[in-house]
């Protein structure tokens, strides 16, 4: 189409949305999600915030060594170092994600999102807490295994639902084909 | 009242029939014209009463002519070859049958005469009558196309008679076909009830998802259904009858539509 034709017109054509989502997930959409689909999202985050910590160890090991290459040791870290390290870059993390877009990148790729009571995006306080929680208690994302409502415990506490939510891409316009025949 | 071709239009009350003998012979001049017809009138007003008189006059002494001519033509006690009703049936036998010979002569010469007098009379006839104007006032032309095309097969005869690929590529080649369908078709409205009657976002998805895509929509259904046949087992375990609620608030972004 070209820039001339897609004035003034196409400010009233309504736009069509070409929904890319397969017409076999189109059914739960919506709906929230299992113990599966949330413990796989769960698993590639914390993969991500575990290769993190360890990236940050070995970028600090690389940045002593090429400081003072003769005096280089390898960091001995304490396992806690690890534990509280990766804890707050999960924490900052999962905060971040859910309270600007939603979804974090493992959440992204299974098609979840987490929202509030009533729908909406999380605070960032309640992003925060509830960031905290899972982390913390990681278990008690179980819980949705015997809920009746597929909630964890910390869904439970904070009002919070994980929802089957594939991403989907930008919206399209169609073609005018009118316009399309000036081509 | 007519169209350009002289015939009358339907609806026309009484539709005016127009001359169609075209006037060749010079008419005669006007004072040769009025005495002649003031002769014939006046002969037509001295003959008619005279011949009425003498019909009349006839026809009272005819029975008594007959018998007269009865007994004059064949008179009593004359032997009958000598009486005028003998020589007058011979003249009668004989007329008859010059007659009836000069019949059958004028038969052989008419044939001969015919071909030469019929294209004659009739070329000298069409000269003077305009056909075309006397057949479109006679005759029902509708009825006559309508007979003819109830007999033919007018498919099958331009089938077999016509090159229908010259005529499509000369009509094709002599119209623009881009603005006829701009200006005839429309187009936008066509293009809308082909993308309602399509699935036009199942083929867009189809042709422009990588297999990445793929992969990652076949992990999410399968983790979906792990969820699924987990829920399964576990409300069967906990003896639940009731299916889970998993409806959550609020509308899915996947299924929100472009104008809310």
């Amino acid at each position: 189409m070209t820039d001339a034709a897609a004035t003034p017109d196409d400010e009233e054509r309504p736009l069509h949305r070409l929904d890319p989502i397969r017409p076999e997930a189109r059914g739960f959409q919506g709906l929230r999600a299992g113990v599966v689909t949330r413990t796989l999202a769960g698993a590639i985050d914390y993969a991500l915030m575990a290769s993190l910590t360890f990236g940050t160890w070995l970028g600090i090991a690389i940045l002593q060594f090429l400081v003072d290459p003769r005096a280089f040791e390898v960091p001995a870290w304490p396992f806690i170092y690890f534990v509280v390290l990766g804890y707050c870059y999960m924490v900052l993390y999962l905060t971040v994600g859910w309270a600007t877009v939603g979804r974090s990148i493992g959440s992204r790729l299974l098609g979840l999102r987490v929202v509030g009571r009533k729908g909406a995006k999380l605070s960032w306080p309640l992003a925060f807490v509830r960031a905290s929680l899972c982390t913390l208690v990681l278990v008690a994302m179980f819980w949705c295994i015997v809920s009746r409502e597929n909630r964890s415990v910390q869904d439970i506490l904070l009002r919070t639902s994980v929802i089957h939510d594939w991403p989907v891409r930008k919206e399209f316009r169609v073609t005018d084909v009118g316009s399309r025949s000036d081509l | 009242m007519t169209d350009e071709t002289g015939a009358p239009r339907p609806g026309d009350e009484q539709p005016r029939a127009l001359p169609v003998v075209r006037q060749r012979a010079p008419r005669l001049p006007a004072a040769v014209e009025a005495p002649l017809d003031i002769a014939v009138g006046a002969a037509v007003v001295v003959t008619r009463p005279a011949v009425a008189v003498t019909s009349a006059v006839a026809q009272s002494l005819a029975p008594v002519a007959r018998s007269v001519w009865g007994l004059v033509s064949r008179p009593p006690l004359v032997p009958e070859r000598f009486t005028a009703g003998y020589a007058v049936d011979r003249l009668t036998e004989r007329g008859r049958a010059v007659r009836f010979a000069a019949g059958e002569d004028l038969t052989v010469i008419s044939d001969d005469t015919l071909d030469y007098v019929v294209p004659e009379g009739l070329t000298r006839v069409l000269d003077r009558i305009d056909l075309t104007q006397l057949v479109l006032q006679r005759v029902d032309l509708e009825r006559i196309v309508t007979e003819v095309l109830d007999r033919l097969d007018l498919t099958e005869l331009v089938l077999e008679r016509v090159d229908l690929a010259a005529v499509v590529n000369t009509a094709v080649e002599s119209v623009d076909l881009n603005t006829l369908i701009r200006t005839q078709v429309d187009v936008a409205g066509l293009a809308e009830e082909v993308i309602d009657e399509v699935d036009l976002p199942e083929i867009i998805r189809d042709s422009t998802s990588g297999v990445a895509t793929v992969v990652v929509d076949s992990a999410r259904l399968s983790a979906v259904s792990g969820d699924e046949l987990i829920n399964r087992w576990v409300d069967r375990i906990l003896l639940r009858r009731k299916a889970r609620q998993t409806d959550a608030p609020g509308e899915p972004q996947s299924m929100r539509r472009s104008d809310d």
